[in-house]
Formats: structure tokens, C-alpha cells, sequence
């Protein structure tokens, strides 16, 4: 009945390309606050299968200490597949740049760690006295820094500040590509300890090999204790029973930190909210410009007979699968855009994630609100308003 | 001049307009809220600061701002054993000890000015078996300059750090080329401000890709907005230009009514921002939950988003009124 000549090409664009930057913000707001709530376990670098070890009850991630003979006793749970002690301390690189700088054991970094690849100068040898560095690509082009330069780095936790030699540039996935990784030992010094590590990550073969893990070190401090945890200094195993020590994935980290400084899921989802309200009413006003120029077209075809409830079919058949594509094109730019901004949140770059059930409902919501929008205009045109 | 403010006051009742003025408000408002809050972060982490600055560490904080210290990777031996450490060369040693005691690090022995001597770490000393008056054998790049140098005293806490007296210092800077490192030592709480003032500063790079978003949303929107007015008002503009009104007057009334109107939009939307901030935050300063400072606006944000918004607006009214009237101005008003 209604052709797409009918429907005002050059206005009907206008709509389409407000309703796509109107998903391109939401789209931004709600994936940037979502990230911005997942930055915590992507910068120790949980995954689905890296579980942590670390102190639930410290302020802050690398504030927390963890004994790290737990890391030896923990490596020969079963099911464990590797174990990398870590020591993450937040510096001030060259007198200037904020980065985290990790102590960690090199072999054992790697085993828990993929996708780490040398593309300058070496690895680091895990032997020696040596005060050596790589740097991850993003923060060596960031710096200027290559290969035999050295770096300081003063610590944010401890009065440290150390020079070190930069034996490599790594290029690795997030966190590790905006970050300075380092030996242990050199890491444990700039963080102002000797005998403990920020966190240890734990890679496990299956789900079962972390629920053995979990009752493991809950049956620590008992008599029932397992074997591989005997021999632990008693500290140690009072610090597992009395809640000083937690095994948790990544979720468990951002509801013991992230939620704790007011990010919560209903915070970050309230705001993605406000957003989608603010686009809903943005693109409702465009449609309902829009719909002001078919005003005569719609009334002309009331006057020749046809329902309003038919008029609203056509107009939904012929409308919708523009503004899905509209909507569903907008949400994905955030991709490209947060790729050639190099965004970063706590101090790595973004890496955008995307909560599936809130794309569905920002991109259908905002795909409807032109239909629904002209349909209830519909209803108020006279057939006698041909213009 | 009357006819334009004819058509202004004509354009101001148009529901469109309130339209557009309700577009920029809310997409002010929003941004502005966070930038409030972001801004009450910085006030609450400079506040915090200040509590300290006011207490025991004042001077250290004052007097590292200016110590400057170069530094160098050495290795230290004895007796066949070897560590490699960071040697700090500062400009001012007694200035650079003085830093170090008040932010709570304090050497056994005071330090030696002349002569070749280095302050070791206690973490040092125990992995050498060094102490005070020992003399340690100091290598610079790769081994190839080796120094006897004494040990002028221990240092209480950090642990592999060699400071340097001006003559040892003087001697192994001139030695190493392009090795050296100078920096800034930061006492620990100037250290942490800065980390904190990064992490801000993402949060405001965000904020600013919301604004810029924003904007070309406004832009697109006011487009088809002052599409749909020119529609609306074809009838009375139709009859002003048969009385002999130009194009002209009838763009500059309209892109006159958008720029007070988008003007009007960015300042409650910024000031609504603002005040959505301050009420949340004394709410939760009310409950506890926060301290006692207020979110609060710079004046150069709050101007830029005056601009930015009204910018946007204007030129898009502008842009699509002369695409609309530029041609066959009859057959469109």
C-alpha cells in the first residue's frame, strides 16, 4: 500500500542516521560502564578458566598481600594446572606515566598467560640478580622506550623507586600490553615486600578442579587439612580459614572491589538506563518530525478509506527493518570507535565487553520507539489534513 | 530587523522548539552530572592529601618537589658475591636524606658528602653481609668500571637502592653515557595523588567522548527538528514572504530562535547536572555514606558546554534552513 518513495527518502535518512548515533551513545555509555566494572578482573587478567587467589579484605586488589608458599602448596592441588604468583604495584614511569608494574615468576606467567608474544629483544630469564624489564608494545610506543633503555619506576606503595633495564617489548593481550612486567623479586621490591605476592592467578583443567581447590584451602586450618597443604606455616593456615585469603573468577573480584566503591550491576545498569531514556526521548522527538511530513500521506490514505490500524501495519513492515539496522549499526560502532580512541580505564586499555541481554534491549527499544512514536500519530491525523 | 523579530517570537511558541530545548537539555545534563562528580573524586582525593600535608610530612613533600636524582643500574660485590641495584645520584644528598627521614626512612649514620661512599638498603646489607664502614666493590655498565667504594651507613627500609655520596656520584655519571635516568622523586602520597589524577583524567577522556557523541546527536536531531519546523511554519512564513519578507530575514529568524533556545537548553541542562549531583551527594553525605564536599562545575566546563551544544544546534538550523529555502522559496513556504 505505501510505497518507500512515499515515505520522504531525504527525511526518512535524517531519522535513520539520528536513530544509529543515538545507539552509538547508548551503546558507548552502557559498554563503557560495564566495562568499566569488569576492569578490575581483566587487569589481573582472570578469565574463564584463571581463577585468583587474593585478599578479600584489602581496600584495594594490589593493596592485598597473599603468603606465597601458598603458590607451591596450591600448584599441587589436582586438577591445578599452573600457578603464577604476581605482584602488581601501581608506578609512576620516567617521572610521568601511571602504569602497573608486575613481579612475576616468568615461566609460570606464561603457563597461565596466552598470547604473549616477543617482538623485541627477549623474555625474561627468571635467573640472576638483574633488574630487568619488558614492556608491554601499548606502553613502550606510548613511552618512546625500546630495547637496553632503562626506566624508573617510583612506587605508589612503598618509597622504591628503581631503574630498570628494558630487556624486551612484548605484545600481549590486555592488561599486559599497557603494562611493565618484571621479576618477581623486583616487583616484590618495588612493592615494598618480601616473602608475599599481590595475588596468585590459577589455572585450572575443569570446574571440579577449582571446587577441589575452594574446599582444599577451606579445609585448611583443620584436621581433616589435605595433604598439599601440610607443611604450610600455621600463619598461613589461619589466614586460610579466617577469610584472609579468598579463591574467586573474575565476578567474584568485582563483587569484593568493584561493588564495595558503589559500581554495582544496579549502578552501572541505572545508568545505561538514564542513557537509554535520554536516546528514547531523542529519538521519539525525530520521529515525530518525521512523521509531521507524512502527516498528508497518512491522511490522504485515511481519506481514501484505508484503517489506521492498517496504515500503522504498513508503516511498522516498511519502517522497522530500516531502524533495526539503524540501531543494530550504531551499537556495534562502539567497536571500531573504543579501537581508534585507545580508551583506557584503570590505566589499560579498553577492552569492549558486551552484556548480550543489554544489547538485545538497547538496540530493540530504540529500533521501536520510530514505529510506536508514528503509530500514535496515526491515530491523531484527520482524514481532512491532506495538506 | 522587526520582521526577523517577528519571525523569532513566531518560532519561539512552535512546540518544536521546546522540543529542541528539552534534546539539550538532557544531553547536557547527564555529562554534567558525572563531570560534577568526577570533579568532587579530585576534591575528596585533594582533601584527603591535605590532612596529611598538614601533618608531619609538610617539608618532605615541599622539599622533594625539588630533589632530583639521576640514577644508574650498578652491581655491588663482596667476597664473591653479587646484586645488582639502583644507584641514586641526587643533586643534593643532604636535601635527598632529608626527604627520605621525613617520609619515615631513616640512615643509622648521616651521610658523607666527599669520598667515594654509598648508603645501602638493609635489604643490601644482609645480601652482601655488609655494614656501616665496610668497604663493597661497585661495578658500573656491564661490569667494566669497578670502584672500591666505603659504605657510609644503612638505610632503615627500601631494598635495592645505593645512594650515591657527589664524589662516587660525579664519578659514575661521567662514566656511564647514555645510561643515566634523571627523574623526580616523588614522596609517596604526591605519588599516589598522580596515579589518582590519572585514573581521573580517563574518566574525563571518556566523558568527553559522551559530550562529542552528544553533540553529534544534537546536530543530527536539530537537522531534522528545523526540517519539521520549516514544515510547521510554511503557512505564516508563506504569508511573510508574499509581504515581502526575504530569505533572509527568514533564516536569520530562525537560526536566531535556535541559538536562544539551545542557549536556554545547555544551561539548565548543565545547572540540572550539577544540581542532580550536589542533591544525590548531600543526600549521601546526609546518610553518611560521603564526605562533606559538594560536586562541583568548572567554569570552563560549564562554558563548554554552553558552546558546544549551542554550536551544534545553530549550525545544523542554519545548514538545513538554507539547504530547505534555497531554492523555489514559494513552492516551500
Amino acid at each position: 500500500m505505501i510505497g518507500y518513495r512515499a515515505l520522504k527518502g531525504g527525511k526518512l535518512i535524517q531519522l535513520i542516521i539520528v536513530l544509529a548515533l543515538t545507539s552509538l551513545l547508548v551503546a558507548y555509555v552502557s559498554n563503557i560502564t560495564y566495562s568499566l566494572r569488569t576492569a578490575l578482573p581483566s587487569v589481573i587478567g582472570a578469565s574463564r578458566n584463571i581463577y585468583v587467589i587474593y585478599d578479600p579484605r584489602s581496600k584495594a586488589l594490589f593493596t592485598g598481600l597473599i603468603p606465597l608458599d601458598l603458590a607451591e602448596a596450591v600448584s599441587r592441588v589436582k586438577g591445578v594446572e599452573a600457578v603464577s604468583p604476581e605482584v602488581l604495584t601501581p608506578s609512576i614511569i620516567n617521572g610521568g606515566r601511571v602504569a602497573f608494574v608486575r613481579g612475576v615468576s616468568p615461566k609460570e606467567f606464561l603457563k597461565v598467560t596466552q598470547g604473549v608474544e616477543v617482538v623485541e629483544g627477549r623474555w625474561l630469564s627468571g635467573v640472576g640478580g638483574e633488574l630487568n624489564a619488558v614492556v608491554g608494545e601499548g606502553l613502550a610506543k606510548e613511552l618512546g622506550v625500546g630495547v637496553g633503555e632503562v626506566i624508573t619506576a617510583s612506587s605508589t606503595i612503598s618509597n622504591e623507586v628503581l631503574a630498570l633495564k628494558v630487556i624486551g617489548v612484548v605484545r600481549a593481550p590486555e592488561p599486559f600490553n599497557n603494562e611493565v612486567i618484571t621479576e618477581l623479586r623486583v616487583g616484590q621490591a618495588l612493592r615494598g615486600t618480601e616473602s608475599s605476592a599481590s595475588f596468585i592467578r590459577v589455572k585450572v583443567a575443569n570446574t571440579e578442579a577449582i571446587k577441589e581447590l575452594v574446599m582444599d584451602l577451606g579445609l585448611a586450618g583443620s584436621s581433616g587439612a589435605p595433604e598439599v597443604l601440610k607443611g604450610l606455616p600455621t600463619w598461613i593456615l589461619k589466614a586460610l580459614t579466617s577469610g584472609r585469603v579468598k579463591v574467586g573468577s573474575g565476578s567474584a573480584v568485582v563483587s569484593d572491589y568493584s561493588d564495595a566503591y558503589g559500581l554495582t550491576k544496579s549502578s552501572a545498569t541505572a545508568l545505561a538506563v538514564i542513557a537509554l531514556s535520554v536516546g528514547v526521548a531523542t529519538v521519539a522527538m525525530s520521529s515525530a518530525a518525521y512523521a509531521s511530513t507524512v502527516r498528508p500521506m497518512i491522511a490522504l490514505l485515511l481519506a481514501l478509506g484505508a484503517s489506521r490500524r492498517k496504515v500503522v501495519k504498513e508503516l511498522i513492515i516498511k519502517l522497522t527493518p530500516l531502524t533495526l539496522a539503524a540501531s543494530i549499526t550504531g551499537y556495534f560502532l562502539t567497536y571500531p570507535l573504543s579501537i581508534f580512541l585507545r580508551l583506557h580505564i584503570l590505566l589499560h586499555e579498553v577492552t569492549t565487553s558486551i552484556d548480550p541481554y543489554l544489547a538485545v534491549a538497547i538496540a530493540l527499544t530504540l529500533a521501536l520507539t520510530p514505529a510506536l512514536t508514528i503509530a500514535r500519530i496515526v491515530h491523531e491525523v484527520r482524514p481532512d489534513e491532506t495538506g | 530587523m522587526g520582521g526577523t523579530a517577528y519571525v523569532v517570537k513566531a518560532l519561539i511558541r512552535k512546540r518544536i522548539l521546546l522540543w529542541v530545548l528539552i534534546a539539550v537539555a538532557l544531553l547536557t545534563a547527564v555529562p554534567a552530572a558525572i563531570n560534577s562528580t568526577l570533579n568532587y573524586v579530585s576534591l575528596y582525593v585533594e582533601a584527603t592529601t591535605k590532612v596529611v600535608l598538614n601533618g608531619s610530612v609538610t617539608n618532605s613533600l615541599t622539599q622533594a618537589e625539588s630533589v632530583v636524582v639521576k640514577y644508574l643500574i650498578i652491581n655491588l660485590s663482596k667476597d664473591g658475591l653479587t646484586q645488582e641495584a639502583t644507584l641514586a645520584c641526587p643533586k643534593n644528598l643532604s636535601e635527598y636524606i632529608n626527604y627520605l627521614m621525613s617520609a619515615s626512612v631513616r640512615p643509622e649514620v648521616s651521610a658523607k658528602e666527599s669520598g667515594n661512599y654509598v648508603l645501602i638498603t638493609q635489604d643490601l646489607s644482609e645480601e652482601l653481609g655488609l655494614k656501616a664502614d665496610d668497604s663493597v666493590n661497585l661495578s658500573l655498565g656491564g661490569g667494566k668500571e669497578l670502584l672500591n667504594v666505603g659504605v657510609g651507613g644503612i638505610i632503615n627500609k627500601g631494598s635495592l637502592i645505593a645512594v650515591g655520596s657527589k664524589d662516587l656520584c660525579s664519578e659514575a655519571l661521567s662514566s656511564s653515557g647514555n645510561g643515566v635516568v634523571e627523574a623526580r622523586t616523588h614522596p609517596i602520597l604526591f605519588r599516589r595523588v598522580l596515579t589518582i589524577n590519572s585514573v581521573l583524567a580517563e574518566g574525563l577522556t571518556l566523558l568527553n567522548i559522551w559530550v562529542y557523541l552528544s553533540t553529534l546527536v544534537l546536530f543530527a536531531l536539530s537537522a531534522t527538528l528545523t526540517a519539521a519546523l520549516i514544515n510547521e511554519f510554511r503557512f505564516e512564513g508563506g504569508v511573510l514572504h508574499s509581504l515581502g519578507m526575504g530569505r533572509k530575514h527568514l533564516v536569520i529568524g530562525l537560526v536566531t530562535a535556535s541559538l536562544i533556545i539551545s542557549l536556554c537548553g545547555a544551561g539548565l541542562g548543565a545547572s540540572a547536572g550539577l544540581v542532580i549531583a550536589q542533591a544525590t551527594f548531600k543526600a549521601g553525605y546526609l546518610l553518611n555514606f560521603l564526605a562533606g564536599l559538594k560536586p562541583y562545575l568548572r567554569y570552563g566546563d560549564f562554558i563548554n558546554y554552553l558552546v558546544i551544544n549551542t554550536a551544534s544546534v545553530v549550525i545544523a538550523s542554519t545548514l538545513t534552513s538554507l539547504m530547505i529555502l534555497r531554492r523555489d522559496l514559494n513552492d516551500r513556504l
